[in-house]
């Protein structure tokens, strides 16, 4: 149970195994589109990879340099983090078509299409 | 003695100070950002702390030496009231009364709470304006000589809305500072538009050149205490910020 909870903390923060923090998020839904915001401090855009999965969205950004926070905790103080990469789940099913995104003062803003609802009518015999 | 009431402890007897500053964790973290910057480029000493039962069961270790998470810190005529983690909304009005009782007892002649309030466009903001609220005639002037612009109508919503009430309770001049910030993110931009706000109130002159270099940095490493701020902000109706208020319409 505690090692439960520690490891739900670590999963929101920052992932040791593979040396990556986990970005600030939010998600919002309009009547047709799902937006992204995601909090990016250290990274340029060249380094950012959006991709559309099954789960939901997932980033990946490189840091401009390798971060260590050297007097904090007992076991993230010997980690050097090099990214972010977060899965970030989507309220709504989307469309890769006509996905934009912008970068603007290390905030990512990613704007996606709502899938349409296609009605399948099934004629009873 | 109730578990609510909250005591200021001094280890270092402070006679008198003519301003008092307070910024906990909210909105954009600006207050915290704005004032732990204070605190370290000022060289504020640390004087004492607040105490509770109702604190969470949490204290802060800095250079290996275990500190309460709300401490208090002073520099000639300035007491600054800072928090290093989100206050629990059960225990602000203890809080607030705590503090503005402390600074009646100090003859404070002006308590100032920073905080920021949330723009959807922040992105497009280069320089955040600052807004102020104060509780009389006399502090929306000196805001007013100092290129506060006046928030005419709203909701304000935290300990620093706590703080009004018991300044105007209490007749202490008191005002709220309020810098366009993001909401969810760590805001070092909209902090520097404080700390030039404050620099204009009082006459200091702290320099925002190296909190604005720093800014990336502070984003990233503040990222653990704004996700935490945001499951409180959501418990003290920050929402209702974003709302007109019925009457006066």
């Amino acid at each position: 149970m505690a090692l439960d909870f520690l490891d739900e903390l670590a999963r929101e923060m920052w992932d040791l195994r593979h040396a990556s923090l986990v970005p600030l998020t939010t998600v919002s839904e309009t009547e047709d589109k799902v937006i992204v915001e995601v909090d990016l401090p250290l990274v340029r855009k060249r380094n950012i990879r959006l991709r559309l999965i099954e789960d939901g969205l997932e980033i990946e950004a490189s840091l401009t340099r390798c971060v260590r926070f050297e007097r904090w905790g007992t076991i993230q103080r010997n980690c050097e983090f090099r990214s972010f990469y977060k899965i970030i789940p989507l309220p709504s099913p989307v469309v890769a078509e006509g996905a934009k995104a912008i970068f603007k003062r290390g905030i990512l803003r990613v704007e996606l299409k709502k899938r349409k609802e296609v009605e399948h009518r099934i004629p009873i015999e | 003695m109730s578990s609510r009431v909250v005591t200021i402890v001094e280890t270092t007897p402070i006679n008198k100070c003519k301003y008092c500053l307070v910024g906990v964790p909210d909105v954009g973290l600006v207050g915290t950002i704005a004032l732990s910057y204070i605190i370290q480029e000022e060289q504020m000493a640390e004087v004492g702390h607040l105490e509770s039962d109702a604190l969470p069961p949490v204290i802060v270790v800095h250079n290996g030496d275990p500190k309460s998470t709300l401490r208090l810190y002073h520099k000639g005529d300035l007491v600054a009231v800072v928090s290093e983690i989100p206050i629990d909304p059960q225990i602000i009005p203890s809080v607030a009364r705590s503090v503005v009782d402390w600074v009646k007892s100090k003859n404070v002649k002006l308590l100032i709470a920073l905080s920021g309030i949330a723009v959807q466009n922040r992105l497009e903001i280069d320089l955040p304006v600052v807004y102020g609220v104060g509780s009389s005639v006399y502090v929306k002037n000196l805001m007013k000589d100092a290129g506060v612009q006046i928030f005419e109508e709203g909701f304000v919503a935290g300990l620093h809305a706590i703080l009004m009430k018991e300044c105007l309770k209490n007749k202490i001049p008191g005002m709220i500072l309020l810098a366009q910030s993001h909401l969810q993110y760590p805001d070092p931009g909209a902090a520097a538009s404080l700390i030039a706000s404050f620099n204009n109130l009082i006459g200091w002159k702290v320099d925002t050149k190296e909190l604005l270099a720093q800014e990336e940095e502070i984003r990233l490493k503040m990222r653990a205490l704004m996700q935490r701020t945001q499951q409180q902000m959501q418990q003290v109706q920050k929402g209702r910020e974003q709302e007109i208020p019925p009457l006066y319409m």
